[in-house]
């Protein structure tokens, strides 16, 4: 392991938490800044032994480490392909108030050999919880699957989650102060940049709504049971799921009014020749037609009990046509969803908050 | 309960068990096992990182499974640890935690590691 150039700046960063303890701390995480972190594990120095306990360490971003948490990539990956391309030594003995002097060494050869741990260990295979950050707030919704399944129903399944959850988490992130501005930029192009003539714009929307999604935001899935009866566990934000939850229980209760409602809307756009119209180019939001297509699409906002429906017409630009639209597909959405509810085919899902 | 070492105050801490274990299984350097191979790291004399819990640093590693031991071994310095022991631990043998199928073993002062071996194992 050889050092970088004659005298590398001794760098520092803030001893975060041991991650693997097996008579003594084996791995361990350090922290320069939000977007750097260190991985480290203990290692037996070959040539001069002058630390009393060695460690070697890659310096990885923020996102890499939401991966790994997640079980995404194992810890090998973190020392091969740091984000940073940084690695460094450093003697647990050393840490004072918690900080730790680093030193900078290239991972040539011999630490590939020595120091980089064996492919196939995962952030599950600690010993020690990881302490919470982005995991405040996550949550675990657990299906309970019935009846006959095969690989596209599941799939089928996955897709109405992803799409409802990345809708509801959108709306939740623009009205959150602490959303940089990229992001809510991105959110408002996702609702009025497709002219949802159809098709694949509404495919488009909800892939521009994932596409925004953080790594730490984003649904995973944390089991998947291909069996009958059987299991899908997505793990996501508590709020999120608790947002789904209360679309599915409007559905549940009231399916054949919010129905049509549904039909009401959908009939007028079709009888205008709306359905297939561009929102943007061959719409005239200025007109009585466009002021009722606003007031039948806040009726389905009502019922569907939407939190924000002001907040989903300004996104599209305060087009009526495009907010109509929006609305109809996150409709066929939870339609698609209660479906696998109201057919006996998944239970009522349960939601594990894990502050409880 | 009296302790093989002495041990720190609150040590085992009181969310620990002395219900003992069917199986639990510890590194071995060697193929022949002494008592020095299940010492804690006070016990060896060693002085733990600063800041580092006591308790903890006098305590012995095991593991619930072999599944874990695999994973373990590949941290590059438990990767070459050639032999595993496996044991069964009985009732008032010592207090235990476990976590993640991780296991911190107080010992008595009456227990010997080396008669509660089943067996010992080439990784």
């Amino acid at each position: 392991m050889a050092k970088v150039g004659k005298s590398p700046p001794q760098q520092t960063a803030k001893l975060v938490q041991v991650l693997e303890y097996v008579d003594g701390p084996q791995a361990v995480l350090l922290e320069k800044s939000d977007d750097q972190k260190i991985v480290a594990v203990a290692i037996n120095p070959i040539g001069e032994k002058t630390k009393k306990y060695p460690f070697f360490g890659a310096e990885i971003s923020f996102d890499q480490w939401q991966r790994y948490r997640r079980d995404f990539v194992d810890l090998r990956f973190l020392f091969m392909f740091p984000r940073w391309r940084r690695w460094f030594e450093f003697d647990l003995a050393d840490v004072t108030d918690k900080i730790v002097p680093l030193t900078v060494v290239q991972k040539d050869a011999t630490a590939e050999q020595f120091y980089v741990p064996d492919a196939g260990f995962f952030a599950s295979d600690h010993s020690e919880p990881i302490f919470s950050d982005e995991t405040e707030g996550l949550a675990t919704q657990t299906y309970l699957t019935d009846g006959k399944w095969d690989l596209p129903h599941f799939t089928a399944l996955y897709h109405q989650i992803t799409d409802l959850y990345a809708f509801h988490l959108s709306l939740k992130k623009f009205v959150n102060a602490n959303t940089p501005i990229d992001q809510r930029r991105h959110i408002r192009d996702a609702f009025t940049g497709h002219p949802l003539k159809g098709g694949s714009s509404y495919v488009n929307l909800y892939s521009d709504l994932h596409s925004n999604q953080l790594f730490g935001e984003r649904l995973s899935v944390g089991k998947l049971q291909y069996a009958s009866p059987g299991q899908v566990d997505v793990r996501g934000r508590l709020d999120i799921f608790a947002e789904m939850a209360l679309s599915l229980s409007q559905f549940e209760g009231r399916y054949r009014e919010i129905k049509e409602v549904y039909n009401a809307l959908h009939l007028f756009l079709q009888k205008g020749k709306m359905l297939r119209m561009d929102a943007d180019d061959e719409f005239d939001n200025s007109t009585a037609i466009a002021r009722r297509v606003r007031a039948l699409a806040d009726d389905l906002a009502g019922v569907l009990k939407l939190e924000k429906p002001a907040l989903i017409y300004d996104l599209t630009g305060k087009n009526a046509l495009k907010y109509a639209k929006v609305l109809l597909a996150h409709f066929r959405r939870i339609e698609r969803y209660f479906f696998f509810f109201a057919e006996g085919r998944i239970k009522e899902p349960q939601i594990i908050d894990p502050s409880e | 309960m009296g302790y093989r070492e002495t041990l720190p105050v609150n040590c085992p801490p009181s969310e620990s068990h002395d219900k003992g274990c069917e199986q639990a299984f510890r590194f071995l350097p060697v193929k022949i096992p002494a008592p020095d191979h299940f010492a804690s790291n006070q016990a060896k004399g060693e002085t733990p990182p600063p800041g580092f819990d006591l308790c903890r640093w006098a305590s012995c590693s095991l593991f619930g499974d072999m599944a874990t031991v695999q994973k373990k071994r590949k941290l590059p310095k438990l990767k070459n640890y050639p032999f595993i022991a496996e044991l069964k631990i009985t009732a008032a043998s010592g207090r235990m935690m476990e976590k993640s199928a991780h296991i911190d073993f107080w010992m008595s002062e009456t227990f010997d590691p080396i008669t509660a071996i089943v067996q010992v194992q080439v990784l």
